[in-house]
């Protein structure tokens, strides 16, 4: 792989989910991945919507937002509802003006760091080449409400 | 409680813990995390109570609770009518199985550490309800009536009269009197149909804490629960045993070890005062399980940052455990509400923080002012 | 058509078919003579295989992924 720029993606994890246990360095950078920086908090649903915003404005070239397995949350529903704040279904919303494609969110439980790393490597990979199309425009299209 | 045996417990129960979730990995591999059923662990049961409900109206309407007519009328239900004996089979399956998913049930809370503090209601009403079931489905083997029920009806005035003192008295509240005559079955009648409607006002109060409890688990597990249930009722039909003899009853029972674990620890030749220690002895353990461990905030709770505070009542909304209550306000601030936390109820999980959009609540452990200033340095450091 | 709205109306449909025929069942019972009796053990065990099969492919067919990523989750809910 060619000389590539290290790029800022910041993932912010739930401290039940994904188990990052001697995996990361001083800085809270990845060994096995140093282009993340985890940051850990008590549930993915204590995730604002503000501060993927504030990290995007903030020149980060991707965000991953990780929680337990849909159904798992320790506290019964913060990756629901951090998932519908993405998706724009939920109060607070995730703005539309957010460029979609620099979001990933996981869910995973605490044995499965390896998913994590491959995945984010992949988001990674993809960053390093990816170029925003001509200013977004907030796209306002109507979230489709599943009936549920 | 000292502190190494904290530990070693908490050791215990954080291996219990990953255990529980590499079974819910290899699930996820099949049932993907939509359909998980330990996903729905607290809806599984209630799947059982309906299916237990709505066959046991069936066989209520065809039950004889005299002495003369309980086993005829049963005789009745399992020979001549069409279906009848498939009703019975599917009362007693779900009965198994409403027991078995309430077993995995309370394992899940308890191995992932769902079941203490904030939760302590839950958990002591949970205690109360997989006790009440269990004597729900005691009596429903002593409606029976067959000459198995007469010896069940037996060991179990016999086990009760074992208590010195008050057993007795006991014994004659279960069958309604010192002997066993007509009232005995209106007496069972009463007990099985008055203790599963008590479950009702219990699941209320199980539920009371949580927001949104999950109640139904998605049709698709539901039909494969029935489909399970239907394939029990296929391989081993139920059917009915020798007519009843006050004087003779049968030798021996037949154990179902989830409703008839003293029962059978008698019948394998245990002592009474055994099998009262280990019936009396599992729902004490299972109370005092939440003190073993040391709490984890003390003291600490979600805060709310008066000032900010818009009344919106957003956190209101997604707090998972009714911790947040929205009061009128009276200082001159231009609303009208405010949120308010109960310290007792809140889990310091931070739901209400990411539901908040004026950073009016926060909770100790992890500052939002703390996880912005973060990822500032993430960024900044990351420059090459 | 979405393939949650096919769980739903299908497993509708079977319960409400099981749901027919135990009604017929109830409705005929008293007026059957004993040579036409039938407990439906067996029948319950067919019904409860299909029911399992038809309940585990509807699984195999409807996942949810563990990745959101570019907002164009088709498998979610
Ligand atoms: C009749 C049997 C029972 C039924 C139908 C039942 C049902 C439920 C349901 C629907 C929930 C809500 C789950 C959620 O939405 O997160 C729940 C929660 C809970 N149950 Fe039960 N339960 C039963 C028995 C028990 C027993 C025997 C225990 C343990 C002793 C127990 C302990 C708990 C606890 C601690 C919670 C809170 C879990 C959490 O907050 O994440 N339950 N139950
Ligand atoms: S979400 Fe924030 S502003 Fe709204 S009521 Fe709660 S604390 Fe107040
Ligand atoms: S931290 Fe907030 S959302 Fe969580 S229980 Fe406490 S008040 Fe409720």
């Amino acid at each position: 792989m060619n000389q590539r720029r290290k790029l800022k993606v910041v993932a912010l994890v739930c401290e039940r989910s994904v188990d990052f246990k001697d995996k990361l360095d001083n800085a809270h950078y990845m060994s096995e991945c140093p282009d993340v920086n985890v940051i850990q908090l008590p549930c993915s649903g204590q995730i604002q919507p503000a501060m993927i915003e504030a990290a995007l404005k903030g020149g980060a070239d991707g965000i991953i937002t990780t929680g337990c397995r849909i159904g798992d949350c320790h506290y019964r529903e913060g990756n629901k509802f951090l998932r519908a704040r993405i998706l724009g279904e939920r109060q607070p919303k995730l703005r539309a003006s957010v460029d979609r494609k620099r979001l990933q969110a996981y869910w995973l439980s605490a044995l499965e760091y390896h998913r994590f790393k491959e995945m984010a490597g992949e988001f990674v990979e993809f960053l390093s080449g990816y170029q925003p199309e001509t200013p977004q425009k907030p796209e306002k299209k109507a979230p489709s409400k599943a009936a549920e | 409680m000292s502190q190494a045996t904290t530990n070693v417990y908490a050791g215990i129960i954080a291996q219990f813990q990953r255990l529980t979730l590499f079974i819910e990995r290899i699930l996820n591999s099949t049932f993907s995390q939509k359909y998980n059923p330990f996903y729905y662990h607290g809806a599984l049961p209630n799947f059982f109570l309906w299916v237990l409900f709505i066959s046991g109206l069936l066989l209520f309407a065809y039950y004889n609770p005299t002495l003369e007519g309980a086993y005829p009328s049963l005789e009745y239900m399992t020979k001549q009518i069409p279906s009848g004996a498939l009703f019975r089979a599917l009362h007693r399956y779900a009965a198994d199985g409403m027991m078995i998913f309430v077993l995995l049930h309370f394992f899940r809370v308890w191995f992932t550490d769902r079941y203490r503090e904030y939760r302590i209601l839950p958990w002591i009403t949970g205690v109360i309800l997989i006790t009440v079931l269990y004597l729900a489905g005691l009596t429903g083997y002593m409606l029976i009536w067959d000459s198995e029920s007469v010896a069940l009806t037996y060991m179990t005035v016999n086990f009760l009269n074992s208590i010195p003192g008050i057993g007795s008295s006991l014994a004659s509240l279960l069958i309604g009197g010192d002997i066993v005559t007509d009232y005995t079955l209106t007496r069972y009648l009463f007990l099985h149909l008055g203790i599963p409607a008590s479950m009702l006002f219990l699941l209320w109060w199980h539920y009371l804490r949580i927001t949104r409890p999950v109640t139904n688990a998605p049709l698709v597990l539901n039909l494969m629960l029935f489909g399970g249930l239907l394939v029990a009722c296929g391989l081993w039909p139920v059917g009915i045993g020798e007519a009843p003899n006050l004087a003779t009853p049968s030798a021996s029972i037949e154990v179902d070890w989830l409703y008839m674990l003293p029962h059978g620890m008698l019948a394998n030749g245990a002592s009474p005062f055994l099998a009262w220690v280990v019936l009396l002895g599992i729902p004490v353990a299972m109370l005092l399980l939440p003190y073993l461990q040391k709490k984890q905030f003390r003291g600490q709770f979600a805060q709310v940052v008066n000032e900010n505070c818009t009344g919106c009542s957003l956190c209101y909304h997604d707090c998972p455990y009714e911790a947040i209550e929205m009061m009128d306000r009276d200082d001159d601030t231009r609303f009208k509400r405010i949120a308010v936390v109960d310290p007792g109820r809140c889990a310091n999980c931070g739901l209400c923080v990411g539901a908040c959009a004026f950073k009016a609540i926060e909770i100790p452990r992890m500052n939002t002012e703390r996880v912005f200033k973060e990822i500032q340095v993430a960024l900044g450091s990351a420059q090459s | 058509m979405p393939i949650n709205q096919l769980i739903r109306l299908s497993g509708a449909a079977l319960i409400s078919l099981f749901a027919l025929i135990a009604l017929y069942q109830m409705f005929t019972a008293e007026s059957r003579t004993a040579t036409e009796f039938t407990d439906y053990f067996q029948w319950a065990l067919y019904a409860g295989l299909i029911f399992l099969a038809v309940g585990a492919a509807l699984t195999l067919f409807d996942k949810d992924d563990d990745v959101l990523t570019d907002y164009k989750d088709e498998t979610r809910k």
